[in-house]
């Protein structure tokens, strides 16, 4: 399993220091992400709305609802034409490094997770439009994780992915342990 | 290939009619479908030749050949589109729907669209076909993405074409001691496939099967005299294991093509 420590790293909340930072999901992200296939695992933290609890979630699947793939076009040569994105999410037990950590020690432990919904840069459902989205199968909503995570398993890279309650930011323990550190 | 080598439609139909008759059936043939093989008195085009492009797929050849059943002299003609474009290719909606713009300008009757979809009703098989009586159109994105559309229920494109390929479909149902599937296509942009998440929401969608072509083609005939239907080569089907990819896609689509030339065989046949 690949490892926290020699990850890519990518913030889109602006508030995890020591990880790339990037303002929106766009061809800055496409590129920086497609130099990485080498660390094997990046890690993505995006701000998320509508989470049903006001804290961090660790990110276990998602609905791509943006209407967009940024894989649309001529086939990027780093990964196949039609990617198989099924299994690409890392789960928190795969973060952990044996020799240095106990499970119960894992900042990431006590992490509610949940499925997360790519919508189109700005769009923000109605009432009745997330409750259709809770009821298709998603936790929570955000804009740059989803076509990221989609960019990043077309070059084989495996995702941990973390939503953040917007205008919220990552606890130092989590930043830390995040980084490898 | 870029899109603006694309040749207009008029011309298309004026180059083809100068040396093939007009068909009295088409077929659009998705990823690996291969059928009538053996057509009499034909002739083959490839799509650069016809369309300017030709699709940059494995599994689709980008020829259209136009033949006749067989040797009679009334036997039905046929045209067999191989292969399609796409929107995942970065095509727009005009170069999708070329093959059938080209089919309904000039004037052919019927047009069956083929395609290889993924499974997502769990009573399906790899390998079983089903005719599409109804769809989601998760391509044709709104404003806000797809947060209208999941909100909205299955379309229907039920017809009178759908009827008799059902009706062929059940008679030949003991010649291949499998049944003939009826159910909601779902069209997804690609090209990646689906999570799992996203399969179980398009299950409570109520789609029986997910691809990433055929209802730009649909509704594009819809508004024209051609009444056109789609059937699915079921190519997967879904379940929590990892899926094996396009090459998976291919076989079992090269698998289903015998039952699917007799299908198509016993409609045209009937057609004239």
């Amino acid at each position: 399993m690949p490892s926290l420590k020699t990850a890519t790293r990518i913030d889109y909340t602006s508030s995890v220091p020591g990880f790339s930072q990037l303002k929106k999901f766009d061809q800055q992200s496409i590129d920086l992400i497609r130099k990485s296939s080498d660390s094997k695992m990046i890690v993505i933290v995006d701000s998320g709305y509508a989470l049903p609890k006001a804290v961090p979630h660790v990110v276990t699947d998602h609905l791509n609802l943006t209407g967009d793939n940024p894989l649309i076009g001529e086939n990027y040569a780093g990964g196949p034409r039609f990617p198989v994105i099924n299994d690409i999410y890392v789960k928190v037990i795969d973060t952990l490094d044996p020799k240095k950590t106990l499970p119960m020690n894992n900042p990431l432990g006590n992490l509610p997770l949940g499925v997360a919904v790519g919508l189109k840069e700005g769009a923000v459902p109605t009432e009745e439009q997330l409750n259709a989205i809770r009821a298709l199968g998603g936790d929570f909503y955000c804009y740059n994780l989803v076509p990221a995570m989609l960019v990043a398993a077309h070059i084989g890279l495996k995702v941990f992915g973390i939503v953040i309650p917007h205008g919220e930011q990552l606890d130092k323990d989590l930043c830390k342990y995040l980084k490898g550190e | 290939m870029p899109d603006t080598l694309v040749k207009p439609v008029e011309s298309i139909v004026e180059f083809l009619s100068k040396s093939s008759p007009r068909p009295d059936f088409a077929v659009v043939l998705g990823s690996g479908v291969s059928v009538m093989e053996q057509l009499s008195n034909a002739r083959t085009y490839m799509y650069k030749e016809v369309f300017g492009i030709g699709p940059s797929v494995e599994g689709h050849t980008g020829s259209l050949t136009i033949g006749q059943l067989n040797g009679e002299k009334e036997s039905p003609v046929v045209a067999i589109f191989r292969g399609r474009f796409h929107l995942y290719e970065g095509h727009d909606w005009s170069v999708v729907t070329l093959p059938t713009q080209v089919v309904t300008t000039w004037g052919v009757p019927k047009l069956l669209l083929t395609n290889a979809a993924g499974g997502l009703n769990t009573g399906f098989s790899i390998g079983d076909l089903m005719v599409v009586t109804g769809y989601r159109d998760h391509l044709s994105h709104k404003e806000d993405g797809l947060v209208e559309e999941i909100t909205s229920a299955p379309k229907s494109c039920e017809n009178e074409f759908t009827k008799q390929i059902i009706a062929a479909g059940k008679a030949l149902e003991g010649e291949s001691k499998r049944p003939l599937r009826t159910g909601v296509y779902a069209a997804l942009l690609g090209p990646s496939y689906e999570t799992l998440a996203e399969i179980e929401m398009l299950r409570r969608l109520k789609a029986d099967a997910v691809g990433m072509s055929t209802v730009p083609e649909l509704l594009t005939a819809q508004k024209t005299s051609t009444i056109a239907a789609a059937v699915s080569v079921i190519t997967n089907v879904w379940d929590d294991k990892p899926m094996g990819g396009h090459e998976e896609v291919l076989e079992a689509s090269r698998h289903a093509s015998t039952r699917l030339d007799a299908l198509i065989s016993r409609i045209v046949t009937e057609t004239k």
